[in-house]
């Protein structure tokens, strides 16, 4: 009887940690069009509304859903606190802390921070170049971790559960 | 000092400046921080250089030197990190901030086909600190209203005597109205956000209830805006000069409008020189002239004519600008 349990519990937690893995192949792709949803969102705010950086971060970080919320409410708060320090250099320590807590990539946020050294440094149709730019590079990111997804969600999730399968047999 | 002026400063600057002596800092008219060069602040009584612990100095090379990381501080603020949304005040060359302060800059310009695109690698910044001086035109308004009617007035005056400052109270009167005055609808257009100083389109300064204001729009263009959209009986401009002004002003004066402005010049003899006014001053356009001087301090009065270049008296000869 206690056999059975402790085999019932190895296969309970390594098919968890396989759902784990699958989930966060399903996350990436999501997290990632959120972003890109919000970038769509600051490029009308740049070029058309020529509003200030400060307030359109807040105004995205009210509309979106975490991570991109925090990342965009950090960054207006670094903005409006830090003594003028460059506008990079505020991005970059938002984009650093929330990172963590995203289940995006490391292109991703290489394509995030490259964006921040452009950010609010031109005139207008510099600006919407760099953002789109930045848009392209998310989207091409995007469609890689959707193939992941389609290639590895499932294996992950069998793979668990097989790999408790087996280390059940092994010891039973 | 205006607290919308000290979120414009980075921190180490902010501290030099607090450490001014009340008298200085209460007065200040102006702030120049310039990179690599001495940090200098302007006031009516003189300009002085600061030094890194916050004094006053005369010798330039004690005074404090803004490296380019504090420069860059300084545009991050004044932009609020959006040079983006700054673009037609980067082609002008000054930006109008909360208060109706202006911060001039200076720089590298690039420029497109012959004309200045915007200003790259800022390193100069001119804080000119705006104060409203409310009340006084009110001793001018019998002079300038005789019966209680408007009549089209020319300010002359040379830089930094207060023209604008003067105007700008003579059209919160006029629009306000007084126990013995009617109020009337005013029209301002606000070429370089001088007179209503605005920030997002909402007067800063006090331009009176039935004023409306066109922000940062050409003279000659705002004037036929005014007259055709907002029917105002008073239209207030700066600095008018060119050709096209004028032609503006006789279609403003034909369309029964009265008109309230102002020119650059040091006496009669020099506005009458420049073409464009010389044939306003002819036609007998303007009902009053004024001349300004800072003979006594900004805003005393040199003289006043009426339209027919008969001198007139006036009170107290000095207003307190």
């Amino acid at each position: 009887m206690l056999k059975l349990m402790g085999a019932a519990l190895i296969l309970l937690s390594s098919s968890a940690v396989g759902f784990q893995a699958a989930r966060s192949y399903a996350e990436r792709p999501r997290q990632i069009r959120q972003m890109l949803g919000a970038f769509a969102m600051l490029e009308t705010e740049i070029t058309y509304g020529a509003r200030r950086l400060d307030e359109i971060c807040n105004h995205l970080a009210q509309r979106e859903k975490d991570p991109v919320r925090s990342l965009f409410a950090r960054c207006a708060e670094y903005l409006s606190t830090l003594d003028g320090v460059s506008t990079y250099d505020c991005w970059k320590r938002a984009v650093e802390e929330i990172w963590p807590t995203t289940l995006m990539k490391a292109p991703e946020k290489e394509v995030l921070i490259d964006f921040g050294k452009t950010l609010g440094v031109s005139d207008r149709a510099d600006q919407m170049q760099h953002i789109q730019r930045a848009k392209t590079n998310l989207g091409t990111e995007e469609s890689r971790a959707l193939e992941e997804q389609t290639r590895y969600e499932k294996m992950c999730r069998s793979l668990g559960v097989l790999a408790g399968v087996l280390i059940v047999i092994l010891i039973y | 000092m205006n607290s919308s002026i000290w979120q414009l400063l980075p921190l180490s600057i902010k501290g030099m400046l607090e450490n001014l002596p009340d008298r200085i800092r209460s007065q200040l008219e102006e702030i120049r921080v310039r990179e690599g060069r001495p940090l200098e602040v302007i006031t009516p009584n003189g300009a002085w250089f600061i030094t890194a612990e916050g004094r006053t100095t005369n010798q330039s090379d004690e005074g404090y030197r803004p490296n380019r990381e504090t420069c860059g501080k300084m545009l991050n603020l004044i932009s609020h990190h959006s040079l983006y949304a700054l673009e037609e005040e980067l082609r002008r060359g000054y930006v109008t901030i909360q208060g109706g302060h202006r911060v001039g800059l200076a720089g590298r310009v690039v420029v497109e086909r012959g004309q200045v695109k915007h200003l790259r690698e800022v390193t100069g910044f001119n804080i000119r600190i705006a104060r409203q001086v409310k009340g006084v035109g009110e001793p001018l308004i019998p002079m300038m209203m005789p019966r209680g009617e408007l009549v089209n007035l020319l300010l002359i005056s040379p830089p930094q005597c207060g023209k604008t400052t003067l105007l700008r109270d003579l059209a919160r009167v006029v629009s306000a109205g007084t126990p013995s005055l009617l109020s009337r609808k005013v029209g301002i257009v606000d070429e370089r956000s001088e007179i209503a100083g605005c920030v997002g389109g909402v007067p800063q300064h006090d331009v009176g209830p039935r004023t409306d204001v066109l922000d940062g729009c050409p003279k000659a263009e705002g004037m036929m805006m005014m007259i055709r959209s907002m029917s105002p009986e008073l239209l207030v401009v700066d600095e008018i000069g060119r050709q096209e002004d004028s032609e503006a002003i006789f279609e403003a004066i034909h369309a029964g409008v009265h008109l309230y402005t102002t020119a650059h010049g040091r006496s009669m003899e020099e506005v009458c020189r420049r073409p464009a006014l010389a044939r306003l001053i002819e036609e007998g356009v303007f009902g009053r002239y004024l001349i300004l001087s800072r003979a006594r301090g900004p805003g005393t009065i040199d003289a006043l004519f009426d339209g027919r270049m008969n001198r007139l008296q006036v009170k107290g000869e000095s207003l307190s600008c």
